[in-house]
């Protein structure tokens, strides 16, 4: 008798990872709050017109590089996770859509998905998701944090992210009473060049039972979405949802998707390379966000995924190993110019 | 040792897979899960989800294996190194429970040793490249790394595998999906490995049993590529080390006892027969490399034999108690 190779395997969830169409450039034109659109079209027309010229420069780099067909898609994020600071009542979806597709005719481009901020907490993929649909973003993100070791840390002490903070150094011993200390001693960055530029964030606050997830962890969850890099278990989330032709906006913000896809003929949501444009205010949450994403450990099979898809493009492109490279940002000033027309 | 100075990662797409690992550290524990009934598998796989959208793998033959993700513990700390010599280790830990069949609990810390790709410590990110890789600065000999390791104290000097596998079952325990009884007071066992890696070295195992109650030392050699298989040996070696000296050193000289003083020791003869005894499952299944290394350990120490005479003697308390039942209940 001859020996027989006979072998028994069993499948479990850890082979595939979904891939998700990727353009070459993602450029968002602008994020504002729901009570923003109170006075209907004001600021996001503002917003939209200080972006103009910079989505248009973009657009001519990346063209000038991929050619005429490169993929470009635009994308504005309205932030309904905030609680409302004031009792204004909130526009709806449908009419918040009008404003944009509106406002960004007026200034010359076309937004082609519209994002929600708390569908960046947890994914919704289609309108009225139930829980089957769902992806709890901000807890998986959460979740890949590694904070950086501090010189000495052999694994005995667990780690400090769990109380909800994320740092870029070694923070300065707890100083109770400034007369019990009368040795302070400075907070470090890790890696510092000369001085430090040390940075704690707050990755989320406990509500009663709830975790509220901070605009800087939010905000990386945004940037993590538009670079396709996150994924549950395995498979692709947030993927932009096209409304059809006959099918009404839902009334509620938390029974739209995560992302609405506004025109048909889009390019991919997620690109190689991502652009924000923003106003000022919102560079202290970026910042925040590139340390976030600094610190997490990615599943190499989709960073693989995304550096061999990048290389087979017809011309061929090579991303940096940090995801958090693929990102840029332009904070625009608040210097306005009164017209006399 | 020089605080870090950060080499800024300059170049982009140069992807340093960096030096092959040299050295392999882990320790596993292994103990009853804290709940009074057999864990289901969904209860199974639920509980070992200690990272969320990260898949928890599950095998159900020939028994039902469930183990976490892979939880990552960042450290910058010095080494232990015996005899003479300095070292800096850098980068990431890699940690994971596992749940069998519903019942015993492992969590395991290991790590992979290579030498540093630069002189000074590196950006974070660089370390998250390669997780459950540390970096090693300065040069010190590998062998006096591995017994540095093997011999260090608690609390550790160096690297503190023992905390992180420690922490690791503590958070298990811990969930509120469990409650927190166990059907046998049964103790935790420790298991501390190293491996020495080298391109052309064949698998060899040499097994020491401390005089510390419940803890043993293995050391063991292979391939770079061996390390996740020899992993997988240390985690099966320690859970039939666990069901061996629970059954010969709780079960059976307990009912004994019991059985002299007329007290009924059916409980936990029945318990042992029922959900310990089926766990009984060298894993020589899982490819010839690891069948080769189980039967070889197995010809020094008769694991399976001994195992199976205490299986004998407790079917034979068990049918004395039946022939005579005890007076007091």
């Amino acid at each position: 008798m001859t020996a027989v190779d006979v072998s028994y395997q069993e499948m479990t969830q850890t082979a595939k990872v979904d891939a998700v169409p990727l353009g070459h450039l993602s450029v968002e034109t602008g994020h504002l709050y729901l009570e923003d659109f109170a006075d209907a079209d004001r600021k996001i027309v503002r917003q939209l017109e200080q972006a103009a010229p910079w989505l248009e420069a973009a657009g001519k780099r990346i063209r000038k590089r991929f050619g005429r067909n490169a993929r470009i898609s635009t994308c504005f994020l309205v932030d309904d996770y905030a609680p409302p600071r004031s009792n204004v009542e909130q526009p709806k979806p449908s009419d918040v859509v009008d404003i944009v597709t509106a406002a960004a005719e007026q200034t010359g481009f076309r937004i082609d998905y519209l994002a929600r901020e708390a569908g960046c907490a947890i994914a919704y993929e289609r309108p009225y998701s139930g829980p089957r649909d769902q992806s709890p973003l901000a807890d998986i993100v959460a979740g890949l944090i590694v904070e950086e070791a501090a010189v000495g840390a052999n694994g005995s002490r667990p780690p400090t992210a769990q109380t909800g903070w994320l740092s870029n150094g070694e923070r300065s011993p707890a100083v109770s009473v400034a007369m019990d200390a009368p040795d302070w001693e400075a907070p470090e960055e890790f890696g510092k060049y000369r001085h430090s530029v040390f940075v704690d964030i707050e990755l989320w606050s406990q509500d009663s039972s709830e975790r509220q997830y901070s605009c800087s962890l939010l905000s990386s969850v945004w940037q993590l979405l538009r670079l396709g890099l996150l994924r549950n278990a395995g498979q692709a989330v947030a993927k932009p949802y096209l409304f059809g032709p006959g099918e009404a906006l839902p009334d509620l913000w938390q029974q739209l998707p995560s992302i609405t896809q506004l025109s048909s003929d889009a390019a991919p949501f997620a690109a190689y390379e991502v652009f924000s444009i923003l106003p000022q205010y919102y560079e202290a949450a970026e910042h925040a966000a590139r340390i976030i994403i600094d610190h997490l450990r990615f599943d190499p099979a989709v960073l693989k995924q995304t550096a061999d898809r990048a290389h087979d493009e017809t011309n061929p492109i090579t991303l940096p190993d940090n995801p958090a490279g693929r990102v840029s940002h332009l904070f625009f000033d608040d210097v306005h110019v009164t017209r006399n027309d | 040792m020089s605080r870090a100075t950060t080499d800024r990662d300059a170049s982009p797409a140069v992807r340093p897979d960096g030096a092959p690992a040299v050295l392999g550290f882990g320790e596993v524990r292994t103990c009853l899960i804290q709940n009074l009934g057999t864990l289901s598998a969904s209860a199974s796989v639920a509980l070992m989800q200690l990272t969320p959208g990260s898949p928890v793998s599950k095998v159900d033959r020939p028994v039902r294996r469930v183990v976490s993700p892979e939880q990552v513990t960042g450290v910058d700390c010095r080494l232990q190194v015996a005899r003479e010599g300095r070292g800096r280790a850098i980068g990431t830990v890699l940690s994971h429970a596992v749940v069998t069949n519903g019942r015993i609990l492992q969590g395991t810390a290991h790590v992979a040793l290579s030498p540093a790709s630069s002189t000074e410590r590196r950006e974070w990110r660089h370390y998250l490249r390669r997780q459950g890789v540390v970096e090693v600065l300065g040069s010190p000999k590998p062998h006096n790394v591995l017994d540095g390791y093997l011999t260090d104290v608690t609390p550790a000097r160096g690297l503190d595998m023992a905390s992180i596998s420690d922490r690791i079952i503590d958070e298990v325990q811990l969930s509120s999906r469990l409650d927190h009884t166990t059907a046998l007071k049964a103790g935790t066992a420790m298991v501390r490995w190293a491996v020495t890696l080298a391109p052309d070295s064949r698998p060899t195992v040499g097994i020491a049993k401390s005089d510390l109650p419940n803890f043993h030392v293995i050391r063991l050699s292979g391939a770079p590529d061996d390390l996740p298989m020899l992993v997988r040996f240390c985690e099966e070696f320690a859970l039939h080390e666990w069901l061996l000296t629970t059954v010969q050193d709780v079960i059976v000289p307990r009912a004994e006892t019991d059985i002299a003083r007329d007290r009924d020791p059916l409980d936990s003869l029945l318990f042992a027969l029922n959900e310990l005894v089926p766990l009984w499952m060298p894993p020589t299944h899982l490819g010839p490399d690891m069948k080769a290394l189980w039967e070889a350990m197995e010809s020094r120490t008769h694991y399976t034999r001994l195992f199976e005479r205490q299986v004998a003697r407790i079917r034979d308390l068990r049918d004395q108690v039946k022939i005579r039942p005890p007076r007091r209940f």
